[in-house]
């Protein structure tokens, strides 16, 4: 069941908040690695590059847990469960153009490695919990 | 295993710099929750309340992970994969007053609800990986 991120919190998105996002290894062991976030009023978006531990973790098993803390103040932040619904290359490009004028001001994204295929990873958010708000 | 938490990186757990630390619920799901930590040689040292939910799931599954970046540049992080070797109470409330100083300045941890519990765990680091993007030179190794 989809929970949205409750209104006060959604200002979280258009700061430059990094969302900590925990995966799931192949043994079933937790992995936490910072990424940039989005939301579109219902799935929280991120985006990755085709065939990081990440992006695999997620095929594999696509439950994930995020942590995003306000910059301004790391005691204000929500914690969301969920799974990924969608993982897809369509639109991954133009998302990390934008992405990257919101974290770095910057029209096109600066880090791209040659090659690199970017996925634009969609997460519904089954629990959402707020602190500090 | 203490050189798996490299010294260039070691100055994140001296400064107020908040872990974000994965730990498994019962069905096998990640939970991600921020918490205080420092480092003592050889453990990651975090610090929480008895009770909780990552309590509960580290004493049935101790393998966890966690992210700690540089407050002045969030491009500079070190994620950690390791287990929990030890949890105790023994400690915990001068532990937590420490971290207190650390992270908000105070010499005491300014909440505490009547009949908290305090613990201690310990974690072992067993994969490190670290990011050191200085975005002036605008480079990044993912």
């Amino acid at each position: 069941m989809t929970q949205p991120i409750p209104a006060n919190f959604q200002d979280l998105f258009r700061k430059k908040a990094f969302a900590e996002l925990a995966t799931l290894m192949p043994d079933g062991s937790p992995q936490v690695t910072p990424v940039w976030c989005d939301y579109d009023g219902t799935h929280v978006l991120l985006n990755t590059a085709q065939g990081r531990q990440k992006d695999r973790n997620v095929r594999r098993d696509p439950r994930i847990a995020l942590s995003i803390l306000d910059p301004e103040n790391p005691y204000r932040y929500v914690e969301i469960r969920g799974r990924v619904v969608e993982i897809t290359e369509q639109g991954a490009d133009a998302h990390i153009n934008q992405l990257a004028k919101r974290y770095l001001g910057k029209d096109v994204y600066p880090f791209r490695q040659p090659g690199e295929v970017r996925l634009l990873v969609k997460v519904q958010p089954d629990r959402v919990r707020t602190y500090g708000g | 295993m203490p050189d798996l938490i490299p010294a260039e990186f070691r100055d994140l757990f001296q400064r107020p710099a908040i872990a974000n630390l994965a730990t498994l619920m019962p069905d096998g799901r990640p939970q991600v929750t921020p918490v205080w930590c420092e480092f003592d040689g050889t453990h990651v040292v975090f610090n929480s309340v008895k009770g909780r939910q990552k309590h509960h799931n580290m004493r049935r599954d101790p393998r966890v992970s966690f992210e700690i970046f540089d407050p002045d540049n969030p491009y500079r992080y070190i994620e950690v994969r390791g287990r929990v070797v030890e949890i105790t109470e023994q400690g915990a409330d001068a532990h937590i007053d420490k971290l207190a100083k650390k992270y908000l300045g105070v010499d005491k941890h300014p909440r505490k609800p009547p009949g908290e519990i305090r613990i201690i765990f310990k974690v072992l680091p067993e994969r490190v990986r670290t990011q050191g993007l200085d975005l002036r030179k605008g480079k990044v190794s993912e």
